[in-house]
């Protein structure tokens, strides 16, 4: 039964946007090696792309024509997850290799990543049917971009910036709490 | 004194559901059994909404629901029922990098049926069903509209389920096909479709069931539906204002629905009269 889905759902999965994705991640690697300036301060939101790019790859073309057959439409995503992600977490290892952004600098470097891309698929579940790639893929890119924005996250209370940017300072727990919300989460 | 529980295929009791403070189903009660369904209606009608809930897709806000036998609130009973149904949504889109046959077949394995052998028979049954045995492993982006819908009746049926809820399913069908749909439809078990075809109603249907704004306004046969303008029909060869309704035929002659007048020339009532009527009473 298990080859049975695969290879179908490999070919309905969305792949274009982890693909555009992953260019331009590795644009900005070639940039980087080219000019000799490393790209650590977009490390961030280069994770959130990805991510998003894979939260976009969930959308469904036919999602109206299986919305009554018994294999549950959250079973259907997490199959399409099972395909999309190793393939964007070995996108990110490759640009954070080409890149030289090495473990030491960054921590753990898959973690942020995981984070985010679990927060979107977080988003994507409990957000209604039609807003759900759109608000799923949107919400890394958000959550990324706190760090980014001129708000000046850093320099508010150290303990509400630890909040505000979980994704970096606790990706695993995070991460815990994204697959919780998503599993119990009761998709028709 | 024995009592007997009378289990329909379909069986639906005061029905709710609202979209925002809009009810798009406002306290429906139906039920259906073997033979074609027709709901009838104008668009906004609430008969998407309504195939949706009879689907497992969309859950009611309020009033009960029974599909086979079971509870779609349950989540066990609703994957059950989702085994034994078939159901083709308005328009629906499809992968358009997949043949007709992949298409099919993958359905198949959604639906849980694992032989393989076993889905690629039935993949080729339904396909040729539905007059897909030419174009079966081409690509979809290459098919017309007509086709791809007839893929898409063709993974509601995959299985043979004993009902299909079908929401207009004769849309982008040449008058050929439409007569293959009837033909494949009269076979099947239950079915319950949406149309907005009368012709269709009035060659399928064992029963009718009439939405206004959410609302059932009639439930019936056919001929019942019909019989609802008995008397109130009569042709002219002038407009009559006095009518509530009134067209020019392609005789040439002008049909007006309402209060005849004296000596004019009463005719049989169609299917499309009792309707019409029932539309005028329900939207003055």
């Amino acid at each position: 039964m298990t080859r049975a889905w695969l290879l179908p759902t490999a070919r309905a999965s969305e792949w274009l946007p982890l693909l555009a994705g992953a260019g331009a991640l590795a644009a900005l690697a070639g940039l980087s090696t080219a000019t000799g300036r490393s790209p650590i301060g977009l490390a961030g939101v280069c994770a959130a792309v990805l991510a998003a790019a894979t939260v976009a790859g969930l959308h469904d073309r036919a999602g109206a024509l299986l919305a009554a057959v018994p294999t549950s439409a959250a079973v259907r995503r997490a199959r399409r997850l099972a395909l999309l992600t190793p393939v964007a977490v070995a996108a990110w290892l490759a640009y954070l290799a080409v890149s030289g952004l090495t473990s030491t600098a960054l921590g753990w470097p898959v973690a942020e990543h995981v984070a985010l891309l679990a927060t979107g698929v977080a988003v994507h579940a409990w957000s209604p049917e039609r807003l759900a790639v759109v608000a799923g893929a949107a919400a890394p890119l958000v959550w990324a971009g706190l760090e980014a924005a001129p708000l000046g996250v850093e320099r508010l209370d150290p303990e509400l910036a630890e909040v505000l940017l979980a994704w970096q300072h606790h990706p695993w727990v995070v991460t815990l709490t994204a697959l919780v919300a998503t599993s119990t989460r009761r998709s028709r | 004194m024995s009592t007997t529980t009378i289990t329909h295929t379909i069986a639906a009791t005061d029905l709710v559901k609202r979209y925002g403070r809009r009810s798009a189903v406002d306290g429906l009660t139906l039920t259906a059994d073997a033979g074609v369904v027709g709901l009838l209606g104008p668009n906004g009608a609430g008969k998407t909404t309504l195939l949706r809930m009879l689907a497992t897709v969309l859950a009611p806000d309020a009033g009960r629901l029974e599909i086979l036998g079971l509870d779609p609130s349950v989540p066990r009973e609703r994957t059950e029922a989702r085994r034994r149904l078939g159901y083709l949504p308005q328009s629906p889109s499809l992968y358009p990098g997949f043949t007709p046959f992949d298409l099919v077949d993958y359905v198949a394995v959604l639906k849980e049926h694992t032989d393989r052998e076993w889905r690629r028979q039935e993949t080729r049954r339904v396909l040729e069903e539905v007059g897909l045995e030419d174009v079966m492993h081409r690509k979809i982006r290459t098919l017309s509209g007509g086709m791809r819908q007839r893929v898409a009746l063709a993974a509601a049926m995959v299985g043979n389920p004993p009902l299909l809820l079908l929401d207009e399913p004769a849309t982008g069908l040449d008058p050929d096909q439409r007569l293959r749909l009837r033909s494949l439809l009269s076979q099947a078990s239950t079915v319950v479709m949406s149309t907005h075809n009368i012709s269709e109603v009035s060659a399928l249907c064992q029963r009718v069931y009439v939405m206004f704004d959410g609302r059932l306004t009639f439930e019936g046969t056919p001929g019942e539906l019909a019989a609802l303008a008995e008397g109130r029909v009569w042709e002219d060869d002038r407009p009559d204002p006095d009518a509530i309704r009134s067209w020019q035929t392609s005789t040439g002659s002008y049909r007006h629905l309402g209060d005849p007048p004296a000596g004019a020339q009463v005719v049989t009532p169609t299917l499309d009269d009792g309707y019409l009527l029932l539309a005028r009473r329900e939207r003055p």
